[in-house]
């Protein structure tokens, strides 16, 4: 285990960002972290790299045994680009204009591992050519304006591996890249996290990366997790409504190509039909028109709602309201029966029979989710 | 005043033109672009549109899709006449509009509105609502903007607030108030959802979709989101590196895409489902876009191309009508 969150609370002054998560992350595993904007995601993971100043982090990250809140400033500091790597959403704002692309990843590798210039430099040559790009000796001496978005993109992550990290921190690394160049960088990742073993956290608001990456997903809503699975199954028969809602409001593209039999129309349930997109019913409607909207907005952290927080968007309660839902913010609940989903309820029967321990459930790749109202419509199936 | 109360031909809406090709006589485009081009700058000019040509029918959507630079929201900003071609035609509703003077082009610019992707850029931080969707000229009094404000899903209590004071979503639908106060016949939607969450672009994607069944609008939909392109459009028109090459209905292009580029662009959209995923073809394509500001010789595609022969890297494939139907591609082995 080389990442272990419990209960992790980011307060700001204005509000609680993040309200009680918890996670646990494999080496060689990818852990996918889904939410719109304001759910919270970005900040879980600047908490985990020590990156808050005027926020207030309690419960427990676990790196590597190590328990990081609380711990003293340079130790972060220390662990910081050494062991837990961070790239972001836009390459250009983290790469200085003003030094060559060589020179900054020459300098993490030389602060941390106290080599010399030299050693440094052939370093950053040999990463750029690890991350696929041409003529690596050449472009080391090169400004970042000379480098395209997905050839930034690359040297981030050149920059990122260049110390060995055990844990890669990925906040929406191809959001601003073109699909094509998204998908070399994918495939980049997927690659080194084989080949080295790290463990990835991969934040994104898109379904279609966590779908390509990710072996496990946590969805987060108003700075809660309100599902936990491993990723068939939260694509497959995801219970919450939120997941629900999301898989179904994303439009698709047909799988393969040609041979794509169109779906009958999906129909419009948005206006106060049938409330429930049933689980695992998320096949995209193929015809012109309407998509399933949630309807609302995702909520403020500055005034939360009471209760479940998805309450005021969710079919389910609209349809048989739940006192519940009002007054109580649900628990993560280990669904009590794992629906039989063939091959994949084969694959995880046993480690849903995992021992709760004296640290609590474990957070592995168990379906948890948060809904007062998940059993009374999830178990029948 | 041409514009001002139009007749409207009694077309389907929503009509997909090549689905059934040989369906008798066809009402005309309501806009036609032919041969547009944009260069900027005078000598080796960037040339940002290259040629670009294709036509929108009364109350169709055509999907305008394809990668950063490749001059899809130029083409857009020539259409509504923000930015003027360097040559080329836009015909609409049947007159060249593309040298008319602003008192000339006054008439159209009711006919053809736009919305923008940022929402909050595109509002008057300073203006209320209201003043906003009424527009400089207050084609609405305040009963007309707050119907408005009703049809796109706001309502009264909206009609005396600020943009700041709301989500991106509702700031988009604003956004779509103001197009529609003038009555438009043609709306150029530039990537309107792609700055919105998951959740809220399928709201703004049905309010669009009821929006045109209501009014018979025609879209001209600019997205580089392949997956919501396909649920919006009738006809999708690919474009890179300044060029069209492959037009046609949305189906003939997602379900059997000719060109060598859009089956690359197809293929790397994710899918949001893991077992698809998994076993999944995927056309990984080397190297980035080129600049427009230095295009290949021969087919601006032939470096990123698994295809390319000789006669790619010399000569540049023209848009030639394929199989049946109304597909066009631009490509020397189309397939």
């Amino acid at each position: 285990m080389i990442l272990r969150v419990r209960d992790l609370r980011v307060a700001f002054p204005a509000g609680t960002a993040v309200d009680g998560i918890g996670f646990d992350l494999d080496r060689g595993r990818t852990l996918g972290v889904v939410g719109e904007s304001g759910s919270g995601k970005s900040v879980s993971s600047l908490a985990i790299m020590g990156l808050h100043r005027e926020a207030a982090v309690s419960g427990s990250i676990v790196f590597d045994g190590e328990e990081l809140v609380g711990a003293p400033a340079s130790r972060l500091r220390e662990l910081r680009g050494r062991r837990i790597a961070m790239i972001f959403q836009d390459p250009l704002s983290s790469l200085h204009p003003f030094y060559t692309v060589g020179e900054q990843i020459a300098e993490a590798y030389r602060l941390h591992l106290r080599v010399s210039r030299r050693v440094a430099r052939e370093r950053a040559v040999e990463m750029l050519a690890e991350v696929g790009i041409p003529e690596p000796r050449r472009r080391a001496g090169e400004h970042p304006h000379r480098f395209s978005g997905g050839m930034r993109q690359r040297v981030m992550i050149a920059m990122a591996l260049s110390c060995e990290p055990d844990l890669l921190i990925a906040d929406e690394p191809t959001t601003a890249l073109d699909v094509t160049v998204q998908a070399q960088i994918l495939e980049l990742i997927r690659r080194i996290q084989r080949d080295r073993g790290i463990a990835v956290m991969m934040i994104t608001h898109d379904l279609g990366v966590v779908a390509r990456v990710a072996d496990e997903v946590l969805v987060m809503y108003g700075g809660r997790t309100v599902e936990h699975a491993p990723v068939r199954e939260i694509f497959r028969a995801p219970r919450h409504p939120y997941t629900q809602g999301l898989l179904a409001s994303a439009p698709r593209l047909p799988a393969g190509g040609a041979g794509d039999s169109p779906d009958p129309a999906a129909g419009s349930v948005a206006a106060g039909g049938s409330p429930d997109p049933v689980a695992g019913g998320v096949a995209g409607p193929v015809v012109k028109g309407r998509l399933r909207a949630i309807p609302g907005s995702p909520p403020s952290l500055l005034a939360p709602p009471p209760g479940c927080r998805f309450h005021p968007r969710c079919a389910r309660y609209a349809a048989a309201p739940d006192d519940a839902c009002v007054t109580e913010a649900p628990e993560l609940r280990e669904l009590r029966e794992l629906c039989v989903l063939g091959e994949v309820g084969e694959v995880h029967a046993g480690r849903a029979l995992r021992l709760v321990g004296a640290e609590g459930p474990p957070a592995g790749p168990v379906h948890r989710t948060a809904c007062h109202l998940a059993e009374t419509r999830g178990g029948s199936r | 005043m041409t514009g001002a109360s139009p007749a409207r031909p009694a077309g389907e809406p929503g009509t997909a033109p090549d689905a059934a090709p040989d369906a008798g006589p066809r009402p005309a485009p309501l806009l036609s672009v032919r041969d547009l081009r944009m260069t900027f700058g005078k000598r080796n000019g960037v040339r940002a549109v290259d040629g670009v040509t294709f036509d929108v029918w009364p109350g169709e959507t055509l999907g305008l899709v394809g990668e950063s630079g490749c001059g899809k929201s130029t083409t857009g900003r020539m259409i509504v006449r923000l930015m003027e071609p360097t040559g080329g035609t836009v015909v609409f509703a049947g007159r060249d509009i593309t040298r008319l003077g602003p008192r000339d082009m006054r008439p159209f610019r009711r006919d053809i509105q736009m919305i923008f992707q940022d929402p909050f850029a595109s509002l008057n931080p300073r203006q209320t609502v209201e003043r906003i969707v009424s527009g400089p000229t207050r084609l609405l009094d305040r009963r007309g903007v707050i119907e408005l404000l009703e049809t796109v899903g706001l309502g009264a209590e909206h009609a005396d607030r600020y943009p700041h004071e709301f989500s991106g979503g509702q700031a988009q639908r604003i956004g779509i108030a103001r197009a529609l106060a003038s009555r438009p016949r043609l709306i150029v939607c530039d990537e309107p959802v792609s700055a919105l969450d998951v959740s809220i672009q399928a709201q703004i994607v049905n309010l669009l979709a009821d929006l045109q069944r209501e009014l018979d609008l025609a879209y001209l939909f600019i997205a580089h989101d392949l997956s919501v392109v396909r649920h919006v459009c009738d006809r999708v028109a690919v474009m890179y590196l300044g060029r069209v090459v492959e037009i046609g209905s949305r189906d003939a292009v997602y379900n059997a895409p000719a060109h060598p580029y859009t089956r690359a662009l197809l293929s790397a959209v994710p899918v949001p489902d893991p077992e698809v995923e998994l076993v999944r073809e995927r056309i990984v394509l080397p190297g980035d876009p080129p600049s427009p500001a230095a295009p290949p010789p021969g087919c601006s595609f032939n470096p990123r191309c698994a295809m390319a022969r000789d006669v790619c890297r010399t000569e540049a494939p023209p848009l030639m009508a394929h199989g049946p139907g109304e597909r066009k591609v631009a490509c020397h082995f189309a397939g």
